[in-house]
């Protein structure tokens, strides 16, 4: 890290207080070709990024899973068909989908009128497709802002401890420590259904707890528990910056704690928590998915890809309907797959000399 | 009587996809199903004592062999006196005579309340508060003691007191109505006397048609006072019927019985004692059941499930002939119901109209299937004495009359807030209740509840519950251990409720006040099937969803098995092993 961050240091300790940086002066020198360019870390670390294959595919296939999350309403629009609609004609006596591949059908002569190119969801009869369409949304709503509160978290509460040492690093690292320590599906299934019941109307009546709120619960959940992993290593990074001359002459000049800690410190933060940040985002999607498994997680009629996982593995035994699981479960798996291997094709782009 | 509800189980993912998911579904299975009966004759009380002893041989019976059963866990309880869940009570049905008790048909004819340790049903005066039994000869503990009047008298007693207080609570109810006896040890309850060691009379502070009822339940087990060990008697009980237990039981893996070589098929109508050996594995899932007795290997061909069919695997059993011959299958004792609030629904339309609205069929495959959920119309589960088939609400196609629900609705739009417990099953079939109630024009909010605190909310009087999802197994087939208990206005309570429509009409209230005084259980029968229609007919106060369907199998040699009509579990007690 020594090398890059001195680097990138001292590019922008003049310019710290004045846009534009580096990077800028960087592009406005394209016409001048062929003469040595000078390149800032990010330009070398998107460079790297662009010549590893793995991180190219996986890139664009976390574009187009978001970007069907973010369309879901516009698919759905296409499709013409909605995710809630429930038809039990399309479904056996025992509840299972009629045809073949857990009703997978490209014609609309059934009962629905409608192609179901994933098959429907047994016992229910909804459409598959636009379930894992709505459940992607629901499921990357929730990682996503869950993670950007706990890294928030993290990296304030990493750099505060770190600079100010002494006794706030004591008590912050005992925190840290203290929420580490809480087993976080245990905490998970106490805490939930109790802050569930408190948002609920007061008295705690066990009334009406809308399936926004719920989602919003887990948010906080996950958010809570979540950012300790990040404070560590941040507090650990800036740990070995902070002795360093650039913060030791901004220290010298007279700069509040407030500009070298998010000035001239958070600056040289950004890969390894743009790292955590990308790993930490699948590791979400994958404990909102367990969650559905505890009954804690979001309820119908919010289409969730864990919650219908959860039920997918009801119609394993006997193989009534595996479809219903392997569907979800191939998209699921990839979208995680592909967080991850981003996430280290990142890694190994922003430091190039670690090692796993 | 409480139900062990045969949920669906999630096991491990056992990942064969290999062809299982190729195979067209062309609903081949349709119909396989149970049906119910459409009428249940009412009941035979044999008040004479005319049922011969012993018991007639089943045909082909033979002794000898071992049988097994097969649980997903141990029942919780198997004293007699704390025993109120199905699975114990069958368990129970091996170990245990009561003062009297039912002669199931294994051809599904009505049930026979005969006199077990009593020689009949009871004989009362005073108009139906004294009750009088005499106890036959020759009955004895598995320790060889006689049996007399003062083991009954004592176990009723006990009853009442903490080692009872899972049990049912009528001799309590009705014994003890202003809850002035405390039990200890040794006591005997106000109203039992034993004049001598045959007789016992049982004398109730108010009229009590339905003692007869009352003495089958395990209450009236016999205890000697010297072997009461509190809470050990759960593991280490006294038997009086055929079977008695073997070793220690651990009470959570297995049990295992053997003959009781000190009960006396001379002094019992009810019983017999074919198998050497009953062995019951409380470890096995439903999913384990069902591959163990389908694959009928070993000691698994004397195995009876008590897990209905996993649901994966009810479509094979039905096409298969080898395996169909195997099922054990009907209608079960349990109703499942959605109770309509009639304190916030105030409207009699609006709850027609959601009668109308309401999705049977739908909901029926949302469960399962017809194997293991019959379409109900009626309050009352087809095995109760008395029944009787209508539908007060009737669609076409089993999937509800919407135009018939709009127009009595007449253009509004009702919210209602749908209660269900939160697992993911009852989410699925919330969803059902919505969508359906949606198309009339109703607007649903699912409130999913703790599923702990489940029955407390709902039971609040004040809840703020529309519409709940709720389940009733009735306790003896009397029809007012449902009607009365869920529909009487006048046991609305603050908390706590059964009746979870809180319907109050002060004319319902006196008719069901007589049918609980009804001095013949046959009338009291007929007019329960008529009240049946009469509540939903006139005041809409339920939904009725589906009549719980049994779908099990026996392994190829146990033979004289059926759906015992009172715990839906496999009979035990006609069952041998066919070698």
């Amino acid at each position: 890290m020594g090398g890059t961050t001195s680097m990138w240091a001292d590019g922008q300790m003049p310019s710290a207080d004045l846009d534009p940086g580096p990077v800028q002066v960087a592009d406005a020198k394209p016409a001048e070709a062929k003469a040595i360019v000078g390149r800032s870390p990010g330009q070398l670390a998107l460079m790297r990024l662009r010549r590893d294959r793995t991180a190219v595919v996986s890139f664009w296939v976390l574009v187009f899973f978001i970007l069907v999350a973010v369309l879901a309403p516009v698919i759905q629009w296409i499709y013409g068909y909605n995710a809630t609609t429930t038809n039990s004609a399309l479904l056996d006596d025992s509840g299972f989908p009629l045809g073949y591949l857990g009703g997978i059908t490209f014609s609309t002569d059934n009962a629905s009128h409608h192609i179901h190119v994933f098959g429907v969801e047994p016992t229910l009869g909804r459409d598959l497709f636009m379930q894992v369409v709505w459940g992607m949304q629901t499921s990357l709503k929730i990682a996503v802002t869950a993670t950007v509160v706990s890294t928030i978290l993290g990296v304030v509460v990493g750099i505060v401890s770190a600079y100010f040492g002494g006794w706030v690093d004591a008590v912050i690292s005992w925190i840290i420590d203290y929420m580490l320590a809480f087993p976080f599906f245990l905490f998970c299934l106490a805490v939930i259904p109790v802050i569930n019941t408190r948002l609920a109307a007061p008295g705690g009546c066990h009334c009406d707890v809308s399936p926004d709120k719920r989602v919003l619960t887990i948010i906080i959940v996950f958010s809570l528990f979540g950012w300790m992993y990040t404070a560590r290593l941040v507090r650990g990074q800036v740990l070995s910056l902070r002795e360093r001359e650039y913060v030791d002459a901004a220290r010298a000049a007279g700069a509040p704690a407030r500009h070298i800690l998010f000035r001239q410190l958070l600056p040289n933060l950004w890969a390894p928590i743009l790292v955590s940040f990308s790993l930490a985002v699948p590791a979400t999607i994958t404990a909102e998915a367990a969650l559905s498994f505890l009954n804690i997680g979001v309820i119908e009629p919010t289409p969730d890809l864990g919650r219908v996982i959860n039920t997918g593995a009801q119609f394993i035994v006997g193989l009534p309907d595996p479809m219903y699981l392997v569907i979800p479960g191939i998209v699921i798996f990839i979208l995680v797959l592909a967080f991850n291997l981003f996430g280290d094709a990142m890694r190994d782009a922003l430091d190039p000399r670690s090692t796993r | 009587m409480r139900y062990r509800v045969r949920v669906l189980l999630v096991s491990a993912l056992a990942m064969s996809l290999a062809i299982a998911g190729c195979a067209k579904n062309t609903a081949g299975n349709k119909g396989g199903g149970a049906s119910g009966p459409s009428t249940q004759s009412a009941i035979i009380i044999d008040k004479e004592g005319k049922s011969p002893t012993p018991a007639p041989d089943v045909p082909g019976a033979k002794p000898g062999g071992t049988l097994s059963w097969l649980e997903d866990g141990a029942p919780e309880h198997l004293d007699p006196q704390q025993m109120y869940v199905t699975d114990s009570q069958s368990i129970g049905s091996l170990l245990y005579r009561t003062l009297t008790g039912y002669i199931e048909d294994p051809g599904g004819g009505p049930l026979k309340l005969v006199g077990d340790l009593a020689t009949n049903t009871g004989e009362s005066s005073d108009s139906g508060k004294t009750w009088t039994y005499h106890l036959r000869d020759g009955i004895k503990f598995e320790d060889g003691t006689p049996i007399t009047s003062k083991d009954i008298a004592y176990g009723i007693s006990r009853s009442m007191g903490k080692n009872g207080e899972n049990g049912p609570p009528y001799y309590k109810q009705d014994l003890d109505p202003d809850s002035k006896f405390t039990w200890a040890k040794g006591s005997i309850a106000p109203g039992l006397e034993t004049p001598d060691d045959k007789t016992l009379v049982i004398k109730f502070p108010d009229v009590h048609p339905e003692a007869p009822y009352l003495a089958a339940l395990n209450s009236t087990t016999p205890i000697p006072v010297a072997t009461d060990n509190g809470q050990a008697h759960e593991a280490d009980f006294v038997a009086s019927g055929p079977y008695k237990r073997q070793g220690t039981y651990d009470q959570q893996t297995k049990l295992t019985l053997v003959k009781n070589s000190n009960w006396d098929p001379k002094t019992d109508p009810i019983r017999h004692q074919y198998a050497d050996q009953w062995n019951f594995d409380f470890t096995p899932d439903r999913d384990a059941q069902t591959q163990r007795v389908m694959a009928d290997q070993g000691a698994d061909q004397g195995a009876v499930m008590t897990a209905n069919v996993a649901q994966g695997s009810i479509p094979q059993v039905q096409n298969d002939a080898a395996l169909a011959k195997r099922t054990i299958k009907g209608v079960g004792t349990f109703v499942d119901y959605l109770a309509i609030n009639t304190t916030r629904v105030t409207d009699l339309k609006v709850r027609q109209a959601i009668n109308y609205a309401f999705d049977r069929q739908a909901y029926i495959q949302a469960v399962g299937g017809s194997a293991v959920a019959l379409p109900a119309t009626a309050l009352l589960s087809p095995t109760m004495a008395g029944y009787k088939k209508y539908d007060a609400y009737p669609s076409a196609d089993g999937h509800g009359d919407v135009a018939k629900a709009k127009e009595l609705l007449g253009g509004q739009t009702p919210k209602l807030t749908l209660c269900e417990p939160n697992t993911s099953t009852y989410q699925k079939y919330a969803v059902v209740v919505k969508n359906a109630l949606e198309r009339a024009g109703f607007q649903v909010t699912l409130n999913m509840l703790d599923k702990t605190a489940y029955y407390t909310t709902i039971g609040d009087k004040t809840t703020t519950c529309d519409i709940m999802r709720y389940g009733w197994g009735a306790d003896f087939p009397h029809p007012l251990s449902t009607l009365s208990v869920l529909w009487n206005g006048r046991y609305i309570k603050a908390k706590g409720n059964n009746n979870v429509s809180y319907l109050n009409v002060p004319e319902l209230n006196k008719k069901l006040d007589a049918l609980e005084k009804e001095p013949d259980l046959n009338k009291a029968a007929q007019m329960g099937g008529e009240l049946d229609q009469e509540i939903m007919t006139k005041y809409a106060p339920d939904v009725p969803n589906y009549d719980i369907g049994v779908f099990l199998l026996h392994g190829s040699k146990v033979g004289g098995t059926f759906l015992s009509p009172l715990y839906a579990n496999a009979n035990l007690i006609d069952a041998y092993y066919t070698g």
